[in-house]
């Protein structure tokens, strides 16, 4: 226990910051451009960008997977809209959940004698949104549960840093970068945690929230008796194939399913479609709402029969847990976000990663001034590794989406490799070089990548910048121009590294604070005179 | 609409900072007396306030307080990031915060 509560407040608050830190960094940077998940999906697929009308896809889909799989247990059906221009088609032959074969299709098909349009296999923005809680590279559900840790630390993080820094809102507006050092990390810190501070607070908590079944999931077990199925059925509306009666009957057509399922919902957008026994007299249409014009996520569905387009049940209303639940999970994905407001939490996720960053680096700034020991070191290296290599290994991975031949098999592996090798280069690189080169080649890496990426895009697509903003494709056309503008922020980035050697260096500002000896952890001192430096602990 | 909210905002961050020591010092030439603090605080969350009226008949009620939060962290983070700047540079940045503003009022909604 430290000698007062405000310094205890400050030791959970560096350490917890610390280790829950590097993976809070990637998950914030991760999660933030999943934001944008969709319109990264749909820049990975350059082949795709005219979206087709619904019936159309309708269409397309339906002949699809009656010529594919006509025997399948169960079929999945994801339509175009207005931020994903493609069609996606799914089916599956288990009796239990899972084990869909998957596939993305232009949403028309093709005409006479036309050639299908081959879109290219890819991870797409799928491989940001599941790194951001799956981590994608330890087995099991590791990688859900160490997100899932580090968000309670960054929840206490949160909490016992606004009892640190004392003066956030005595200072509210406070940076100064002109005194150079801890203190002006100090302020960055400070501000990007304070002037966001519902964004931070709202994200770290519903993020938990969404993972609450996992993580607490006693009650479910008691109530249920140990079936998540039955509970995961009647929470979420799963549906899972009944017993085939082995009567061979043709599928309704699904058009007036789904206009009847528009209505019923007033004018409320179509979701998934799943069929289930789709060549059976026993077919069952199930049509679940999507979630992109409100903010909870409930799972809203109607039944049809699939022999006569009948309806046979809805799932309405969500009892007050529920919503309360569909609620915060729907902040958390806000799939419901206009434009604009998919733009401010766009920016409000950045200023979270941006604090998180600040907050690694003011650890090691405070300590640098003295003989760094191999912890300093060890996160002095994951620190660059981590924040600055991170960017490098996002943009490798959309390089690597032009430059890998549209037609190599398993051309989403080598993607995927793509991303995950360029990261553990940059940490090789973060270990081997020395303090300013470590920051400053990744972000000049990076500002020479992102530079890059629309030009290459111009080389090796038809869906270029100017292609794309005289259609007004502004999704795909956004993906450029901000890729393109984050450029100049890493060449600034790499330019100060270089020049002031920091971010890791010291600049001891005037007065006894230089060097100081980790006051927090070597026993506090503290005298009224030390206001201000306290917080600079 | 949004851009009278994010000029609200932004008017009302203004005005609290005037109300605090260290940001009266950058903005103002001399600090507001003690009377004039109460005030300046009580009408910088008034703006606040206003720009969470604003969000909240653009957007809807739910969505409108998602939104407010929004504009107040990009209003805040400018305001920041202009009181950061070298004093000689201020006075031109202050005009360029105070533009949207502007711009809000001279095209309402």
């Amino acid at each position: 226990m430290k000698a007062s509560f405000r310094a205890s407040m400050a030791w959970l608050h560096t350490w917890c910051g610390l280790f829950a830190g590097w993976i809070l960094f990637a998950v914030f940077l991760t999660g933030t451009v999943s934001y944008y998940r969709q319109e990264i999906s749909a820049w990975m697929r350059p082949e795709l960008h005219a979206g087709g009308t619904r019936t159309k896809a309708l269409r397309r889909a339906e002949t699809e997977l009656a010529r594919r799989a006509p025997h399948a247990r169960t079929w999945l059906i994801e339509l175009p809209d207005a931020r994903t221009p493609s069609l996606r088609i799914g089916w599956s032959d288990r009796d239990g959940p899972g084990g869909f074969t998957l596939q993305t299709l232009a949403p028309v098909a093709p005409a006479g004698g036309e050639a299908p349009i081959a879109i290219r296999r890819t991870v797409g923005g799928d491989l940001f949104y599941y790194f951001h809680f799956d981590l994608l590279v330890l087995p099991f559900r590791l990688g859900r549960w160490l997100v899932s840790l580090c968000a309670v630390g960054m929840l206490v993080a949160i909490l016992t840093g606004v009892i640190t820094h004392r003066r956030i809102f005595a200072d509210f507006f406070t940076l100064r970068f002109a005194k150079g050092g801890a203190r002006a990390w100090l302020d960055a810190h400070n501000a990007l945690g304070v002037l966001a501070l519902p964004y931070h607070l709202m994200i770290t908590y519903t993020g938990l929230v969404t993972f609450a079944l996992m993580l607490m999931p006693w009650g479910i077990d008691l109530t249920y008796g140990g079936n998540r199925a039955a509970f995961q059925a009647e929470m979420f509306g799963q549906m899972l194939p009944g017993p085939r009666a082995d009567r061979p009957h043709a599928l309704a057509p699904l058009a007036p399913m789904l206009d009847a399922a528009e209505r019923h919902w007033g004018g409320g957008a179509i979701g998934r479609i799943a069929v289930f026994n789709p060549d059976d007299a026993t077919a069952r249409v199930l049509v679940t709402r999507g979630d992109t014009d409100r903010i909870p996520i409930t799972r809203q569905s109607l039944l049809f029969d699939g022999t006569t387009g009948a309806e046979l049940a809805a799932r309405d209303e969500a009892g007050p847990v529920e919503a309360t639940w569909a609620t915060l999970y729907g902040l958390h994905l806000a799939r419901f976000a206009a434009p604009l407001l998919r733009g401010l939490f766009f920016l409000s996720g950045l200023v979270g990663t941006a604090m998180v960053a600040t907050g690694l680096i003011l650890w090691t700034t405070k300590r640098a001034g003295r003989a760094p020991g191999r912890g300093w070191r060890i996160a002095a290296a994951l620190n660059a590794g981590t924040i600055a290599g991170l960017p490098v290994a996002m943009l490798a991975l959309l390089w690597a989406n032009r430059l890998i031949p549209a037609a190599l098999p398993a051309r989403e592996v080598w993607e995927f490799r793509s991303f995950f090798g360029t990261w553990l280069l940059a940490f090789a690189a973060a270990t081997l070089l020395g303090r300013p080169l470590r920051w400053g080649v990744p972000f000049g890496v990076a500002a020479v990548l992102a530079a890059g990426l629309p030009v290459l895009n111009a080389l090796t697509t038809g869906a270029h910048l100017g292609a794309t903003l005289r259609s007004g494709a502004w999704g795909v056309a956004g993906v450029d121009l901000t890729i393109l503008a984050s450029a100049p922020v890493f060449a600034c980035l790499a330019w100060m590294a270089m020049r002031h050697g920091a971010p890791s260096r010291t600049v001891r500002p005037p007065g006894t604070e230089g060097g100081r000896v980790l006051p927090v952890l070597a026993g506090t001192r503290r005298s009224a005179a030390t206001e201000e430096r306290a917080e600079v602990r | 609409m949004t851009l009278l909210a994010f000029g609200l905002a932004e008017a009302g961050f203004v005005v609290l900072a005037l109300a605090m020591d260290r940001h009266a010092r950058q903005l103002a030439v001399r600090r507001p007396p003690t009377w004039a603090r109460a005030k300046l605080r009580a009408a910088g969350l008034l703006l606040l306030l206003l720009a969470l009226r604003t969000c909240m008949s653009g957007w809807g009620g739910a969505e409108g307080v998602v939104a407010w939060c929004g504009v107040l962290t990009l209003a805040a983070l400018l305001l920041a990031l202009a009181l950061a700047l070298p004093r000689r540079v201020r006075t031109a940045t202050a005009l360029l915060v105070l533009l949207p503003l502007l711009g809000a009022l001279l095209h309402p909604g």
